[in-house]
């Protein structure tokens, strides 16, 4: 994740089917996007790398710095991207593709138990 | 002979004849198994027999500080407690923080050893050379804060540090601990071994300095982990702000913070009451470890209803979990004052927990009532009766005595198929992972020495997404015997045995723990060690620990999980459908001993492997082949 590059678009909702994907975060990043869990529509063949190009036009500066190196596209190296519970690298990376009921988490680093 | 960090001594301490003895520290058993829980699993091992009752005269506590400890490395005023675990019959092994362990060093010893039983109530007093053996007959009764400021005064030194029993200990629990200042060592019940020794404390005060065998290596050793914590992401940014609780907010998105006795995780899912948020406004302050910079541990206070004003070092997330979601209480102030309750009687927050959480599925499947609860209405999300509970069973009133040896015991007595809602290994309560989402932490619960104890082989690949050695799938089967026994060797040799502070490890030193446990053994004790001989230290650790156990009769058939656990799969959040099923446990139990070199029948250590790791001694006990 830390090397994939990420185009800038958004989410174009004309046209195709619409499916519906939740968005889950905690900490930093649910303070950031105002809420830990919310449900998004997007267009039917969506990738990871499209919703998060869509979320970074949306909350901007703000989400930016929280999920990407300074002055890159490039995913922080500690955060984790999720799709149903599953860490993305273990799908297909930010190509994965989004089914309609989808569950997609973004979790910023912490530990300790 | 010893060149700096140890002291070369250990102190063997009879509470029979009250009698004490300094010997030495040999060598090559420094330089085979480094400290702390090395030092304890090498002296259980040849002191304490096969079939030794763990509540009995024979039976014998190793308090051992690690090599580091009282230096200024930091965080490593830690100390390992060992001893035949009266609630496994197993190893029992566990660690403590706070100043306790770096006074026992600067009092002058690697380790003290208890052995018999007082015929009244004692308590130890150690100054430096001096000890002594005074009566505590007034201290027995006394919950634990009470109890070490009553030591410090009777003592006329308030820089005492002290480690004690409470109420439950005195009262043989199983599920007792031994708490020094706000800190314990909790688990497996060696408080009840203490009390079965009618050892209230021990109280020590050192005034000596440790040598560094190397300033210049150490200079440099130190340096580069204070480096490495200060680029760590989270250590100071979040960790020393928030500690462990926001672990809870983590284990709820994976869809593995345990609920309601492990049926409803991914169900119940309480953030907003007790996650991160809901502790941070009731955080007054915070504590450090000697010679921590970090200080992750919180003071919180309780604000509202009956328990406003209670004050706890805490909760911690595993206590989250077992006084929370496990017995799905989501009020954050009972869960305050139940942890504070649990410290102050001398009990183990997770077994109380979960033991709470057990009674409560049993009552809620009416197997028990309340003509057995004395009228306690042991529904789930019942704070008052889970406080109650708590008090009952550390004096062991009503239900309480039926409950106060834990979940396997309690089961053995209520029958009724409860067996069935028991959750433990090796009769060990599970800790705060719901492993049916996170395989390579579930096989460490199966296989580790001390039953299910999440800090034997912490799977942080799984928890937190650390990339080392490598990423790894949480969901998947393969690969997950190689791994945990990484995690076994390396947090045993590097956290474990130089009672190192296993967050290091998790946040910072991961990448280069071996290496920095190399280098500053080398530094602090001048003996020389690759990573590949630190790694080797865990895995002889690993090892001699499987040798006692096998000894005392464990078989591969110990090395399970509860059958909720197997056949149950989770029925909601982000581990939805994922179970361990009996096939997928075998399938990386045939890795993990194909891996460690042992028999995959029996589970026995192949003579080759003990012979490579100086454990030749132990072939013929254990019938090595």
């Amino acid at each position: 994740m830390s090397a994939t590059k990420l185009a800038r678009s958004s989410i174009r909702l004309s046209g195709k089917a619409v499916i519906k994907v939740k968005i889950y975060t905690i900490l930093t990043l649910k303070q950031i996007l105002g809420q830990r869990e919310f449900e998004v529509s997007i267009q039917e063949g969506s990738t990871v790398k499209t919703l998060l190009s869509w979320m970074i036009q949306t909350w901007g500066d703000k989400l930016s710095p929280h999920l990407f190196q300074p002055e890159s596209d490039r995913v922080l190296p500690h955060i984790r991207l999720l799709v149903n519970g599953r860490d993305i690298q273990f799908l297909n990376g930010v190509d994965t593709v989004l089914h309609d009921g989808d569950e997609f988490s973004i979790l910023p680093i912490l530990t300790g138990g | 002979m010893y060149k700096g960090g140890y002291t070369g001594k250990i102190l063997r301490i009879n509470l029979t004849n009250q009698t004490a003895k300094k010997e030495k520290l040999p060598l090559n058993i420094a330089k085979d198994f480094i400290g702390g829980a090395g030092f304890g699993v090498k002296y259980l091992y040849d002191e304490v027999k096969a079939g030794t009752d763990p509540l009995g005269p024979e039976n014998k506590l190793f308090f051992a500080p690690g090599p580091f400890s009282g230096t200024a490395v930091p965080c490593a005023s830690r100390i390992a407690v060992t001893g035949k675990s009266p609630l496994t019959n197993a190893v029992g092994m566990c660690l403590s923080g706070g100043f306790f362990p770096a006074e026992l060093k600067l009092a002058g010893y690697d380790m003290l050893i208890i052995e018999g039983k007082a015929e009244k109530p004692i308590y130890i007093w150690i100054k430096d050379g001096e000890v002594r053996f005074r009566d505590a007959g007034k201290l027995w009764g006394t919950q634990t804060s009470d109890c070490q400021q009553i030591i410090r005064d009777d003592l006329h030194d308030q820089n005492v540090r002290v480690a004690c029993i409470g109420p439950a200990g005195e009262r043989l629990s199983k599920i007792a601990c031994i708490i020094n200042e706000r800190r314990a060592a909790g688990r497996k019940g060696l408080g009840a071994v203490m009390g079965a020794k009618n050892l209230k404390a021990i109280a020590v005060r050192g005034s000596g300095t440790l040598d560094i065998a190397s300033p210049e290596k150490f200079k440099s050793a130190r340096a580069a982990m204070l480096k490495a914590m200060k680029e760590s992401p989270v250590l100071y940014p979040h960790f020393s702000k928030e500690g462990t609780p926001s672990n809870v907010d983590n284990t709820c998105a994976l869809g593995i913070f345990p609920a309601k006795n492990w049926s409803a995780t991914g169900a119940f899912t309480p953030v907003d009451q007790i996650g991160v948020e809901a502790l941070e406004s009731r955080r007054i302050g915070k504590e450090h470890c000697a010679d921590c910079p970090v200080g992750c541990s919180q003071l919180r206070l309780a604000q509202a209803g009956p328990y406003a004003g209670i004050l706890t070092e805490g909760p911690e997330f595993e206590t989250l979990y077992s006084l929370g979601g496990e017995t799905g209480v989501d009020n954050m102030d009972s869960i305050i004052a139940a942890d504070r309750l649990c410290d102050e009687l001398g009990v183990d927050t997770i077994s109380a927990g979960v033991t709470v959480g057990f009674a409560m599925e049993l009552f809620e499947k009416g197997i028990l009532t309340t003509a057995d609860t004395g009228g306690l209405e042991l529904k789930f999300g019942n704070h008052q009766a889970m406080i109650s509970l708590i008090r009952l069973m550390a004096f062991r009133e009503g239900i309480g005595d039926v409950l106060a040896d834990g979940v396997k015991a309690a089961a053995a007595r209520i029958g009724k198929g409860s067996e069935k809602y028991a959750l433990h290994v090796k009769g060990l309560e599970l800790p705060g992972y719901d492993v049916r989402g996170a395989k390579a932490h579930g096989l460490s619960y199966a296989t580790s020495y001390t039953g299910a104890d999440h800090n034997r082989g912490y799977a942080f690949q799984e928890i937190f997404g650390v990339p080392v050695p490598y990423a790894v799938d949480r969901f998947a089967i393969e690969g997950k015997g190689k791994l945990t026994v990484w995690n076994q060797d390396v947090r045993t040799a590097t956290c474990d045995c130089p009672t190192m502070c296993v967050f290091l490890l998790d946040m910072a030193m991961a990448p280069r723990a071996t290496e920095s446990t190399a280098a500053f053994m080398e530094a602090v004790t001048g003996l020389a060690f690759t990573p590949e001989e630190v790694t080797r230290v865990g895995e002889r650790v690993n090892n001699l620990a499987r040798a006692f156990n096998l000894r005392e009769g464990f078989k591969r058939a110990d090395d399970t999980l509860p059958e909720r656990l197997m056949t149950e799969p989770l029925q909601s959040g982000a581990s939805k459908g994922q179970l361990i099923s009996r096939k997928d446990l075998d399938a990386m139990l045939d890795e993990y001993y194909t891996v460690r070199e042992w028999d995959a029948n029996t589970g026995i250590p192949s003579k080759k492997k003990l012979k490579e790791l100086n454990l030749d001694y132990v072939c013929n006990e254990i019938g090595a082949k």
